[in-house]
């Protein structure tokens, strides 16, 4: 047992945790109503520049989730401290959500300002390599038993993730890409940035509520399975 | 001439970008909204569980 879970693991999430869950979706709310209502439209997109709002937060905190898994892996191989496995974890399911979210917007972006749904553009096809590494992650979690060696196995998909996501970040530099270049105050227009960065708190306030929420599940769940072992042992019958 | 984007009539509710943003909204409001129920129903059936194992006399 560990020190984490022994008799102190609880039953609620932390009063800080549940507080930032209410206000990461009502600012997400506001955030994308004062955006929406103050930025111009596009000279060239029109109104279809709203979805930059979210799929550009979408995409960071895609990222951001992956950079997350990464150190969170490196630290577990390191140290072997559980928290540090359940906080990968946690980073990764909320990472999957996010690039799943960002590749489905980008989708709906493209068609009417590319023409197509898809293209096999470098960054869209490292994003989508992203996905499927978390979708590999999350499924290795789901079916190796051995906890050990579901931690390690995972901690190295997850530093596998960290690379990609170097590469996503890159793409538009190495290749010539129709994926236009990285939305930043020098790349957006002035009229657009204050809108963009209030959707990036906002949906970085929702990743950590997210992503804590999760860890905390997962941290409960550990020690209610730890004391189904320990029933287990109690109920075992002794042979004399 | 053709009208700016930014003239007023073009602001409408109803041009042909309109179907892609609104879908792009209920897209994400239904996976943000899906996915904190998930993590909420994840976390009451784990305490469900500890509890249940608490009282079938888990850890003494």
């Amino acid at each position: 047992m560990t020190a984490e879970t022994n008799g102190t693991a609880s039953l609620r999430l932390p009063r800080w945790v549940a507080a930032l869950g209410v206000f990461a979706v009502s600012f997400m709310v506001a955030a994308q109503v004062l955006a929406i209502q103050m930025s111009p439209p596009d000279r060239d997109m029109g109104n279809l520049q709203k979805i930059m709002y979210i799929h550009v937060p979408a995409a960071w905190m895609a990222s951001l989730a992956s950079v997350i898994l990464g150190v969170a892996s490196v630290l577990y191989l390191s140290r072997r401290d559980e928290k540090y496995d359940r906080l990968a974890a946690a980073a990764a399911e909320v990472g999957a959500v996010m690039t799943g979210l960002t590749l489905a917007l980008g989708m709906i972006w493209g068609k009417p300002t590319w023409g197509v749904w898809w293209t096999w553009d470098a960054r869209l096809t490292f994003t989508a390599v992203l996905f499927m590494i978390y979708v590999g992650y999350l499924s290795l979690r789901a079916f190796t038993d051995d906890e050990q060696r579901r931690a390690v196995w995972s901690a190295a998909v997850g530093v596998l993730a960290a690379i990609d996501v170097v590469i996503v970040y890159k793409a538009v530099d190495w290749w010539r890409t129709l994926h236009q270049p990285r939305s930043s105050p020098e790349t957006v227009d002035p009229a657009y940035v204050f809108g963009l960065r209030l959707n990036a708190f906002a949906f970085l306030f929702l990743m950590i509520f997210l992503i804590a929420a999760r860890y905390y599940t997962a941290r409960l769940e550990r020690a209610a399975d730890e004391r189904a072992e320990e029933r287990a042992l109690a109920e075992r019958p002794v042979h004399v | 001439m053709s009208a700016p984007r930014s003239a007023p009539w073009r602001r409408g509710l109803f041009m042909s970008e309109t179907p892609y943003i609104v879908a792009a909204y209920i897209v994400t409001w239904a996976v943000v909204l899906g996915y904190v129920g998930y993590a909420h129903m994840r976390h009451a059936q784990a305490r469900r569980r500890y509890e249940a194992e608490a009282e079938n006399g888990g850890a003494t």
